[in-house]
């Protein structure tokens, strides 16, 4: 359907169309057409990721207005009252738990993953441990440990951690790094990041790390993997 | 209260892990998260509605919608901010349009901010997203008059661009066209880079 025979012009038609989207001006019908065309058209795709940051600073040319206390103190009254209704147990596990990616469960596929990925850590990454003070810091290490090489700590409090991590290479546009938490075995996908142009980057562990085996860091496509499509940079080993 | 690794360590993150506290319904993270886009949030909210109840009303209904996850960030898809914008300008026309909506007037440039409270300078982002809005509404103002009128309707007036073609009398090409030519104008803008602003590596 690249290409309708009664409308020759097709592609044209849509690139025309382009501005009026990116601006939200096409009506619902004319926007699905188009969206369907996007689908088909990577030309049209590469004009529309061209347009879309002027329509990005639209929003923000704005004049700047002191949004009233009485909104933020509402809106985290609510914000609290909903978190704390989330967790009956009344305890930050609770919590975490209900997290969306704690509903996605790859555990046949990345029990397979994973054991790719435990071969290939073996000669792509290994973990050098720190010992672990109160603080609970433990060391992300990867390949080598030559100056320049990716390194990293991991900072543990409660439930969730923080990973810094520096000497991280740097990355086309389409990708990003994920990090993983590994229990059992099998690996589920936490957050994703892209380093700063010194190539340092903090990544928050949101889940909770009980029973984590440890946390790993994958490339992978900017959208984010559901297993590790290559070998770890980064590993940190929790016991 | 449970502690945190450090203190600022929440305000340290990059938006898009902070996102994804949010979306483990972490408020800490939540808060940090408002702090940071609440102010351009409810400014652009009030320059499409043109007024502070309904621009608060707007606000809040766009924060709770991502607190409650009904939007889904998608890294891919650009930044944060865009995104959260995005949302907010949405709600925002959704609420024009289920108010009685008053004859659009084509000349808005001098009828923002009449009542709400400019945003203070108490902070260096504040200052900054002040001076970054001047410094984008110059090199908006830049722009052709044809140009600038279409894109203002269609994205802080909700229209679309058969209703803007009819408002103005004017073919349905010519509108499109318009359009066209005023982001072209904005992003070759851009592509030199907005003085403050990060060198936009991601636009490039």
């Amino acid at each position: 359907m690249s290409h309708d025979p009664g409308r020759p012009e097709g592609h044209e038609a849509y690139r025309e169309d382009l501005a009026a989207y990116a601006l939200g001006a096409l009506d619902d019908r004319e926007a699905a057409e188009l969206e369907a065309h996007l689908a088909e058209c990577e030309a049209c795709r590469i004009e529309l990721r061209w347009l879309e940051p002027a329509v990005d600073l639209l929003p923000r040319s704005v004049e700047q207005l002191e949004p009233p206390a009485d909104l933020r103190k509402r809106l985290m009254a609510t914000v609290r009252a909903e978190a704390r209704d989330a967790s009956p147990t009344g305890t930050e596990a609770g919590v975490r738990r209900r997290r969306a990616w704690g509903t996605m469960i790859w555990r046949p596929a990345t029990a397979v993953a994973a054991t790719g990925l435990l071969v290939a850590g073996g000669v792509a990454g290994y973990l050098v441990h720190q010992p672990s003070d109160s603080s609970s810091v433990v060391a992300a290490r990867g390949v080598s440990s030559a100056p320049g090489s990716p390194a990293g700590t991991l900072e543990r409090s409660d439930g969730s951690a923080i990973l810094t991590m520096s000497n991280l290479p740097t990355l086309p546009a389409d990708d990003a790094y994920e990090v993983w938490v590994e229990r059992d075995g099998a690996l589920e996908p936490s957050s994703l990041f892209v380093p700063r142009r010194d190539r340092t980057a903090e990544a928050a562990v949101p889940d909770g790390l009980d029973n984590a085996d440890a946390v790993l860091v994958t490339r992978e496509p900017r959208g984010g993997s559901r297993q590790p499509t290559s070998p770890p940079l980064l590993r940190a080993d929790l016991d | 209260m449970k502690s945190r690794p450090h203190p600022g360590a929440l305000e340290r993150l990059a938006d898009e892990d902070l996102m994804t506290l949010v979306d483990g319904k972490d408020p800490d993270a939540f808060e940090v998260f408002y702090d940071r886009h609440g102010g351009a949030a409810y400014s652009l909210a009030h320059r499409i509605v043109g007024d502070p109840g309904m621009a608060e009303d707007v606000s809040q209904e766009a924060f709770l919608s991502i607190w409650r996850s009904k939007a889904r960030f998608d890294p891919a898809r650009g930044s944060v901010r865009a995104w959260a914008l995005g949302i907010v300008r949405n709600r925002a026309i959704d609420a024009l349009r289920s108010a009685s909506r008053p004859a659009p007037k084509l000349d808005r440039d001098d009828e923002t901010a009449l009542e709400s409270q400019p945003a203070g300078e108490r902070t260096d982002a504040e200052a900054i997203r002040r001076e970054t809005a001047g410094r984008l509404r110059q090199a908006l103002g830049g722009l052709p008059r044809e140009q600038s009128q279409v894109i203002e309707l269609a994205y802080f007036g909700g229209f679309s661009h058969a209703e803007i073609a009819e408002m103005l009398g004017k073919p349905l090409g010519t509108i499109k066209g318009r359009m066209r030519l005023g982001l072209d104008k904005i992003r070759a803008t851009l592509a030199e880079g907005i003085p403050g602003e990060d060198a936009p590596e991601a636009y490039l």
